[in-house]
């Protein structure tokens, strides 16, 4: 196997709060090889989305700690200085938003701000940057994209905003692409046009792509691989298939029983009895423990490592006996 | 609607008073500071509009200039808040530590009552249009500073913002082509009102004779000189009275209807 892509080592965040130090991500570790797609998976507040801000070095400054170590493709990105980081931003990585909605600026064309992350890392001219802005249009399957590249972001649907925001993340011909819950906002039909140009576009470019989501369908059908987070901390990590066959930690197999069964009937929604632990009061030993149909003493006292059950397995859990253990 | 009535009275108000503040000059031959001793107190009439003063001096004439002074006054105090609160306002809300010192000065300078502050400055600077200019335009920043911040404050944390910073833009692009931008419409709305005041306070400067010293024809300088004459020639104060009234109402109706348009939770009501 090469060198991976990405390569993320014992992440840390963590919030400085009452004098405390509050870790929303504890530990994560994972490795992105080139042109493959990973999905994060966990609820709100897992740390899922905090991970991606702290590989593009978009975490705030104040009051926040961060550890661990990021490289991209050999790169050591933690510690880089801003302005190298600026450089990297929208270049070889960048990121798509969850509210399209929201993620343009209402004052500009779309053509504009297409050509501005071009503009700003190529160092084009505004006429070359707008015929790339119009390439990209049409890339992302806008219809009429002469038309379209003067429209302001609230003349154009949900779907088409999301279409120009991959068009700006993508301008570049980055590298890493990082989609932060790309669909949620937007309607089904809509998001299987999203992920369908998304899947399109990853094989035609080459990318590797980090996706974010708590909707396990959209795992099933877009990414090879699955990391489940839960409460800052990645619990399982397998093959998409794989997980989805064989879960072996109890959260990711409460997570799939979740599911309503598309051919029989059921009497109630299976769910996961209690909530996320506040970060403040994060239990001690597996942060999963007091949720855990089968906790032990053991999984209060320390909290279990994340080892391989098979070569591309990984299992937080001291339930599941790791490889040659047995 | 009946707001939208009320900007274009305002906006019409205003553009009269442009006009025959810019056209009368051109057309007529004012001469402010000519004073014919037998014309004393003519009452307003075909010959004199609005009359003459106790030097006999057209008012007519003298109110125009003044409307002239007025307006660039109020022009220029406008422009200066408005860059220099513009500055402060994006400096303080985009950088975190310096968002306290600066307002805490603002702070401080706000704690002044707005004419009392400015007849302090326009005092110490000695008596000259340009200190009227100065002295308001230093009163009216901190408002101005106070109200870029709070939308810098909203608008830097948009997720658009956010997205530009995750596609590699640097910092004087976020603040320039991202956060000001969308910050221009609630301070729009604030210059129309600081106009309106610094109108207000320019009369009230020249009419304590902070101002330029006379001849010079300012609205307020009238009013003073005609204040003990009100019973025997009203028409020395009413004038000049009606013109600062008239223009701070069209100033107040036009800031309104800006807010109005612009404010997206009241275009719910049309």
């Amino acid at each position: 196997m090469s060198a991976p892509l990405l390569d993320v080592e014992d992440l840390r965040v963590a919030f400085r709060s009452e004098g405390r130090s509050l870790a929303a991500v504890d530990g994560v570790s994972f490795r992105l090889a080139r042109g493959e797609t990973l999905g994060i998976v966990g609820e709100s507040g897992s740390g899922k989305s905090l991970t991606a801000l702290a590989i593009l070095g978009l975490l705030p400054v104040g009051g926040v700690d961060t550890g661990g170590r990021i490289s991209l493709d050999g790169r050591r990105l933690d510690g880089l200085a801003e302005a190298e980081m600026q450089r990297l931003r929208g270049n070889v990585m960048s990121m798509i938003f969850q509210e399209p909605a929201t993620a343009l600026n209402p004052v500009f064309t779309v053509g504009e701000q297409i050509a501005e992350v071009y503009r700003q890392h190529r160092g084009v001219s505004r006429r070359e940057a707008m015929a790339r802005a119009l390439e990209m249009l049409k890339l992302v399957g806008i219809p009429s994209p002469e038309r379209r590249l003067r429209d302001y972001p609230h003349q154009m649907s949900g779907g088409m905003r999301q279409r120009v925001m991959i068009s700006i993340a993508l301008a570049c011909e980055p590298k890493l692409l990082i989609a932060d819950e790309p669909t949620t906002a937007l309607d089904v039909t809509i998001q299987a046009q999203v992920l369908d140009l998304l899947r399109e576009l990853k094989a035609r470019l080459g990318l590797s792509v980090i996706l974010i989501t708590h909707s396990l369908g959209v795992v099933a059908e877009f990414v090879d691989r699955v990391a489940v987070m839960y409460a800052g901390r990645i619990v399982e990590e397998a093959p998409t298939a794989e997980l989805f066959s064989r879960p072996l930690h109890p959260y990711t197999k409460a997570l799939l029983a979740s599911i309503p069964p598309i051919d029989e009937e059921i009497a109630t929604l299976q769910s996961i009895p209690g909530t996320v632990p506040p970060l403040s009061d994060m239990p001690v030993g597996c942060r999963f423990h007091p949720r855990c149909p089968a906790a032990t003493n053991a999984c209060r006292l320390n909290p279990p490592l994340l080892l391989p059950v098979q070569p591309d397995h990984r299992v937080a859990c001291f339930l599941v006996s790791p490889a040659g253990a047995s | 609607m009946r707001r939208q009535k009320l900007f274009v009275v305002g906006a019409t108000v205003l553009l009269a008073i442009l006009l025959v503040v810019v056209v009368l000059p051109l057309i007529m031959d004012l001469q402010p500071n000519r004073s014919q001793m037998r014309l004393r107190f003519r009452p307003p009439g075909l010959t004199h509009l609005f009359g003459t003063d106790n030097f006999g001096r057209d008012l007519l004439a003298r109110v125009i200039v003044g409307a002239q002074i007025s307006l660039v006054v109020g022009f220029c105090t406008v422009f200066v808040t408005g860059v220099l609160g513009t500055a402060i306002g994006l400096l303080a809300g985009y950088v975190r530590w310096a968002d306290n010192v600066i307002m805490r000065v603002m702070d401080a300078m706000m704690a002044f009552p707005a004419v009392l502050l400015a007849i302090a400055i326009a005092a110490a600077l000695g008596p000259s249009l340009t200190n009227v200019m100065i002295a308001l335009a230093v009163t009216y920043t901190p408002r101005t500073a106070r109200i870029m911040r709070a939308s810098v404050l909203v608008v830097r944390e948009l997720d658009y913002v956010e997205a530009a910073r995750a596609s590699g833009a640097s910092h004087l692009r976020l603040v320039f082509c991202h956060i000001l931008p969308n910050c221009l419409s609630p301070l729009l709305v604030q210059l129309t009102f600081i106009f309106a005041y610094a109108i207000l306070a320019e009369a009230a400067l020249n009419f304590l004779g902070i101002g330029p010293p006379p001849p010079t024809p300012t609205w307020g300088a009238i009013i003073a000189d005609g204040r003990s004459l009100v019973r025997e020639a009203p028409w020395i104060c009413l004038f000049p009275g009606l013109a600062i009234s008239v223009t701070v109402l069209g100033l107040n109706l036009i800031g309104d209807g800006l807010r109005d348009a612009l404010d997206p939770r009241m275009r719910v009501e049309t």
